[in-house]
């Protein structure tokens, strides 16, 4: 499989004033291949949301180079990048917020159809019942509601509905469930993953829910303060983690099940350090139960340890 | 004043809480009852709209008539009648007795006041100690709950701290005067997952090494089942299952129980695996029907369903609304 998406050296830095940055993104290599889900996890400050963002240059990174489908996006300008955007689209946390609430669903729907230049509103008309239709909402009983009128459920449908009208090759899906009723999670999952088959879709697929970032992806990346500590094909990670931080997530997951036993993080007590502030060295030595001096000293580069797995750390438990 | 043997240390009977909106009267909820013994934890949980965190909130007196909220029901804490307190008896209990942890500790702390004062202002007003007293004790409490360099954290504000720092203040707060009972309201939701593991770790902690009960409202089933003993499911407002954790798991007997377990991803299930979704969505609570409030997403529904509203029938240690219970589900859990 080919790359769709080459994410090389990426650095996203935010300034907070006083001449200090948040490192939100350090240096992040990272590919997403032609036809597969990629799941980023990390927690909050883990720079998994900065860096979806970047790759549509919103805004554009510090530094670093975005190549979707043989392109550096981060050299384009004005039209050129216009022209790009179709072929990438992105699904948001809440899908109450990131719909207009005065707009009709059609308009909403229609939008990215007018911005890309599709003139004609009989075709218009056309593809936005299509794809109503394909993610499972009545063209006739929507057509002229507003977004307040549908549930979270159905306002995340109504935001899939706009992100395939222009028939994207890449979808960044940053928390597509979270904000969504246990009861109506696995129902937008499956839709993603129908979507996904039923147009060829590449999804990069970013979670904090482990159990369903392991359920969608074939491979997962882990990221804590900025950067990747672990990538590997989905089943491998979680049967043996090979970073200290992916083995602490793993334990620190509450399991849906009396019988299972709580696993041990191992993590040493405290909080995760500021991204305004990252420890030298490795990032998360701070609270790895493995640390030595040199994780301190030298910052783990990431590097191949097998046929599809990559780990940042000195002393991986595997490999 | 400390309760009989078996009796209950907090008693709920057909609690209800209605709202009046535009549309109508709204039961958010709608003739809960249960009991909790001393030193044991009950889970709670339901989705958004099941009425759980309003429950519970009118029991502390949070959700009331000053909210323009019709409540009914009793509430018996160590057999007192809550409800029948005056304002100022009801205070004592609260602070005293019942300690309580909120989703959001930036909301549910004072911005303007130093962590240490607000730890201590229980000690202060319920319990006779001094300003110095309860400053000493505020800053053991802080040290109790795993925040370092307790001093110097107690004369620092809210915004100086973390999430999961901020979590542990209120956790600090919420047992300072050592009650019997504690109520933790999604305490963990807006935390990491590895902060999750140590707010959760703490409050456990605390629990057992006092002798607390716990009332644990949370939507996360992985949360309630490593933490409670026993569970009440919620929906629309209603209890539709009451049972031990185990059971609740392993032989789900309300069939919207059994849906929501076999909907959840399982780490242990390969890669694109195909959710059991459930199908349609919660009722609309102004619009209730006659009829069982799941009933338009059940598998196993029937007229009856449709007709009459099925009761809590309680037997063998737990409890179910349903006609048509499942039997021990083979398969129920992954």
């Amino acid at each position: 499989m080919s790359d769709l998406l080459a994410i090389q050296n990426l650095v996203v830095e935010y300034p907070v004033g006083g001449g200090r940055h948040v490192h939100a993104v350090s240096d992040v290599t990272l590919a997403v291949k032609r036809g597969e889900t990629l799941g980023l996890v990390g927690e909050s400050g883990s720079g998994k949301s900065s860096l979806a963002r970047a790759l549509l240059q919103l805004p554009p990174p510090k530094a670093g180079a975005v190549v979707f489908d043989g392109q550096d996006l981060t050299q384009m300008r004005g039209q050129a990048l216009r022209a790009m955007r179709p072929r990438l689209q992105m699904i948001f946390q809440d899908p109450i917020a990131s719909l207009n609430p005065r707009r009709k669903v059609a308009e909403i729907i229609a939008e990215p159809l007018i911005v890309s230049g599709v003139s004609d509103t009989a075709e218009r008309t056309r593809r936005v019942r299509a794809v109503m239709e394909a993610v499972g909402l009545d063209p006739d009983l929507v057509w002229n509601r507003r977004p307040h009128e549908f549930s979270g459920g159905q306002c995340q449908r109504i935001a899939i509905a706009r992100a395939l009208v222009l028939e994207p090759a890449l979808i960044v899906c940053d928390e597509p469930v979270s904000a969504l009723d246990v009861s109506i999670r696995a129902q937008i999952v499956n839709l993603l993953e129908d979507m996904k088959a039923r147009f060829g879709l590449t999804l990069l697929f970013i979670a904090h829910d482990l159990a369903v970032v392991k359920s969608v992806s074939d491979r997962v990346a882990v990221m804590y303060l900025g950067r990747l500590c672990e990538v590997a094909d989905s089943d491998s990670l979680f049967a043996t983690p090979a970073h200290p931080y992916t083995a602490a997530l793993m334990a620190a997951i509450p399991v849906p099940d009396p019988d299972v036993p709580l696993g041990d993080t191992k993590l040493k007590p405290g909080d995760p350090p500021s991204p305004l502030d990252p420890p030298s060295g490795c990032r998360f030595r701070t609270r790895c139960p493995h640390a030595q001096p040199r994780c301190a000293s030298e910052v783990p580069p990431l590097r191949r340890i097998g046929p599809a797995r990559e780990v940042a750390c000195h002393f991986p438990l595997v490999g | 004043m400390s309760g009989q043997p078996n009796t209950p240390l907090l008693s709920v009977r057909n609690a209800e809480v209605s709202f009046s909106t535009a549309r109508g009267p709204l039961r958010a909820v709608d003739g809960v009852s249960f009991d909790l013994q001393e030193g044991r934890t009950l889970g709670i949980v339901g989705e958004s709209g099941s009425g759980k965190s309003v429950l519970v909130r009118s029991l502390i007196g949070l959700v009331g008539a000053g909210s323009g909220a019709g409540v009914a029901g009793q509430v018996l804490f160590e057999g007192r009648d809550l409800r029948s307190l005056s304002p100022r008896e009801f205070r004592q209990v609260l602070g005293t007795e019942i300690g309580i942890v909120f989703q959001d500790p930036m909301t549910s702390l004072n911005p303007v006041m130093k962590i240490g004062r607000q730890i201590g202002e229980g000690l202060r007003l319920h319990r006779g100690l001094d300003s110095k007293a309860a400053a000493r004790r505020a800053v053991e409490l802080l040290n109790e709950v795993g925040i370092p360099e307790p001093e110097r954290r107690a004369g620092q504000y809210p915004h100086e701290m973390s999430g999961g720092m901020r979590q542990r203040v209120a956790i600090a707060i919420a047992i300072a005067c050592a009650p019997k009972l504690l109520i933790a309201d999604e305490p963990t939701t807006a935390l990491d997952v590895t902060v999750q593991r140590q707010i959760l770790d703490l409050l456990q902690g605390e629990q057992r090494q006092r002798g607390m009960a716990m009332i644990l409202i949370t939507h996360d089933l992985g949360v309630a089942a490593g933490r409670s003993d026993d569970i009440m499911v919620m929906y629309a407002g209603r209890a539709v299952e009451t049972a031990a954790t185990r059971d609740i798991f392993r032989s789900p007997r309300m069939p919207y129980t059994e849906a929501l377990l076999r909907s959840l991803p399982r780490l242990t299930d390969p890669t694109h695996t195909r959710l059991s979704a459930i199908p349609g969505r919660p009722p609309d609570l102004a619009r209730r029907s006659g009829g069982c409030a799941f009933g338009p997403r059940c598998l196993y529904r029937t007229e009856r369903c449709d007709a009459e509203q099925p009761r809590l029938t309680r037997g063998g240690g737990r409890g179910y609304a349903c006609f048509h219970p499942r039997g021990v589900a083979p398969g129920g859990v992954a």
